[in-house]
C-alpha cells in the first residue's frame, strides 16, 4: 500500500499526463481514500491550471528595441566585434540604444520600422513614469539655478528654457533620466496646467519631426550634435507651438 | 599535422541565417523569464542582450537538429546567475508605487502608457503571486507551465536531479495557489492545504 509521500512524490508527473498507466491506478486508488493527498492534488492542479491559462499573457512582449538590439548582436558577433563594439555591449541596455544611434550604428535600424517611434515611445513613457514619481508637487523653478545645479551635480552645460506667460509654461525642474538612458535630460514644465517633458539626448540625426504615440505627442528635432524632443498630451497645433518657443528659447 | 589541444567544433552552417532568425524569434519569452528572475525591468533587458551576445559568439557550439530554445535558456540561466555572483544593480525605485499611480490615470485610445508599463497585462495578481514565491519554486513552474520543458531539459539546465525538478514544480503550483486565493479573500477560513 503507496504512502502519502510516496503518492507525492508521483502526483507532479501524474497531473502532467506522464504518469505510466501503473502509477496512475495506484495514486487514483490512494486518492480515493485520501482527503490530504486529494486536497494537494487540487492544490497542484489549480496552480498549474492558472498558469498555462496565462502563459501567453504572462509571456507579454519584449520593450520596444530590444529586439533590435540583440539583432545587432547577432551583426555584430558575426563580424568579429573590435574592441570598442564588444564594450557596446557591455554597457547598460538603455546606453547602448542611444550610443548605437551616435556612433553612426543608424544602418543597423534601416531595415526596421523607425527608430525614431521607438525612441518617442520610450521618452513618452518617461515623461509619464517621471510626472508620477516627481511632478506632483513641486514649484515653478528658476532656469539658471537648474542650470547650475545641473552643472554642478552632472558636469554638463545644459540650456534649460524658462517659463513663459505668453505660452502658460511654467519651468518645473530638471532630472536624468535613467530609464531610458543616464545621458538623458528630462526638463519639467507645466504647460497650460498639463505636463509637458522637454528631453535632450546627446545624439545627433533626422530632420523634424512629429508624431502620436501613447496617448501622447511627441515633437523631435536635432541640432548641433544633440536631439531634442517634447512631449505631451496636447493636441499637435499646441504641441508645436510651445515646441516652437522651445528651440528658439534653445538656440 | 598540427593537432589543438581541444579541438573547437567547425561553426554550424546556416543557411540563411536560419540559427539567427529562430533563436531571435525567442527574444519575447528570454525577456519575460528574464523579468521573473531579476524582477527588475533594466536588469532584465542587459540580462537579455548578454545572453544573446554570448549564444551568437558561441554559436558553433550548438548542435544543429537540438533544442535551441533550451540552449538559450540555458545560457539565460547561467548569465544570470554569474551576474549575481557579480553584484547586482540595484532595482529601480518604487516600482509598486509607479504602478498604483499610473493605475488612476485615464488610459488613452490605443495602448496607453499605464498598460505598456503594465506589460498590457490583467494578470497583475498572478504575475505578482509568481514573483513573491522563492525563486527556484518560481523558475520551475514557469519553465514547465509557461515554457513547457520537459524535466530531463530542465534537470540539464538547472543542474540538479530530476527529482528535484518535481519537487520544485509540485510545490512552485501549489504555492502558488495558496498565494493567489489568500490574495483574492477566498472564505477567510483555511489558507490551502498544508503539507
Amino acid at each position: 500500500m503507496a504512502t502519502c509521500r510516496e503518492i507525492d512524490a508521483l502526483l507532479t508527473a501524474y497531473l502532467d499526463g506522464e504518469a505510466p498507466d501503473g502509477d496512475r491506478a495506484l495514486i487514483e486508488r490512494h486518492l480515493s481514500s485520501c482527503v490530504p493527498c486529494r486536497a494537494r492534488r487540487a492544490a497542484e492542479e489549480r496552480g498549474r491550471q492558472v498558469v498555462r491559462a496565462r502563459a501567453s499573457a504572462l509571456v507579454g512582449s519584449a520593450p520596444p528595441g530590444l529586439e533590435t538590439r540583440c539583432r545587432a548582436a547577432a551583426a555584430a558577433a558575426r563580424r568579429q566585434p573590435g574592441l570598442r563594439r564588444a564594450a557596446l555591449w557591455l554597457l547598460p541596455a538603455s546606453m547602448a540604444a542611444v550610443l548605437l544611434l551616435a556612433v553612426g550604428g543608424l544602418a543597423v535600424f534601416v531595415s526596421l520600422a523607425s527608430p525614431r517611434r521607438a525612441l518617442a515611445t520610450q521618452l513618452a513613457l518617461d515623461h509619464v513614469k517621471c510626472f508620477t514619481l516627481f511632478g506632483r508637487d513641486t514649484g515653478t523653478a528658476e532656469p539658471r539655478l537648474v542650470e547650475s545645479r545641473w552643472r554642478e551635480q552632472y558636469g554638463w552645460r545644459l540650456t534649460v528654457p524658462g517659463s513663459s506667460a505668453q505660452e502658460g509654461l511654467e519651468l518645473l525642474g530638471a532630472r536624468r533620466c535613467y530609464t531610458t538612458d543616464g545621458q538623458v535630460a528630462h526638463i519639467l514644465y507645466r504647460h497650460q496646467g498639463q505636463p509637458l517633458s522637454l528631453f535632450l539626448l546627446p545624439v545627433a540625426g533626422g530632420g523634424s519631426e512629429v508624431m502620436t504615440v501613447v496617448g501622447h505627442n511627441a515633437v523631435i528635432w536635432s541640432r548641433g550634435g544633440r536631439t531634442f524632443a517634447v512631449v505631451a498630451r496636447d493636441t499637435r497645433p499646441r504641441l508645436e507651438q510651445v515646441a516652437a518657443y522651445l528651440r528658439r528659447a534653445l538656440e | 599535422m598540427a593537432f589543438r589541444r581541444h579541438p573547437r567544433p567547425a561553426p554550424a552552417p546556416d543557411p540563411g541565417g536560419a540559427f539567427e532568425a529562430e533563436a531571435l524569434s525567442y527574444v519575447n519569452r528570454l525577456y519575460a523569464a528574464a523579468l521573473r528572475l531579476t524582477r527588475n525591468r533594466a536588469d532584465a533587458e542587459d540580462l537579455v542582450q548578454e545572453t544573446y551576445l554570448k549564444a551568437f559568439r558561441s554559436a558553433g557550439r550548438f548542435e544543429p537538429g537540438t533544442n535551441l530554445k533550451a540552449w538559450l535558456f540555458t545560457i539565460l540561466q547561467n548569465t544570470f546567475l554569474n551576474t549575481r555572483r557579480r553584484g547586482a544593480r540595484e532595482p529601480l525605485a518604487a516600482d509598486d508605487q509607479l504602478a498604483e499611480h499610473l493605475a488612476a490615470e485615464t488610459a488613452g485610445d490605443g495602448a496607453s502608457p499605464e498598460q505598456l508599463l503594465l506589460g498590457e497585462s490583467l494578470d497583475a495578481d498572478l504575475q505578482a503571486a509568481l514573483d513573491s514565491l522563492p525563486e527556484v519554486f518560481r523558475q520551475a513552474v514557469w519553465l514547465r507551465d509557461v515554457e513547457e520543458f520537459s524535466y530531463a531539459e530542465m534537470a540539464r539546465m538547472l543542474g540538479i536531479p530530476i527529482g528535484t525538478v518535481m519537487s520544485r514544480i509540485a510545490r512552485g503550483r501549489r504555492l502558488l495557489y495558496e498565494r493567489l486565493t489568500a490574495k483574492t479573500g477566498g472564505t477567510g477560513g483555511t489558507r490551502g492545504a498544508k503539507l
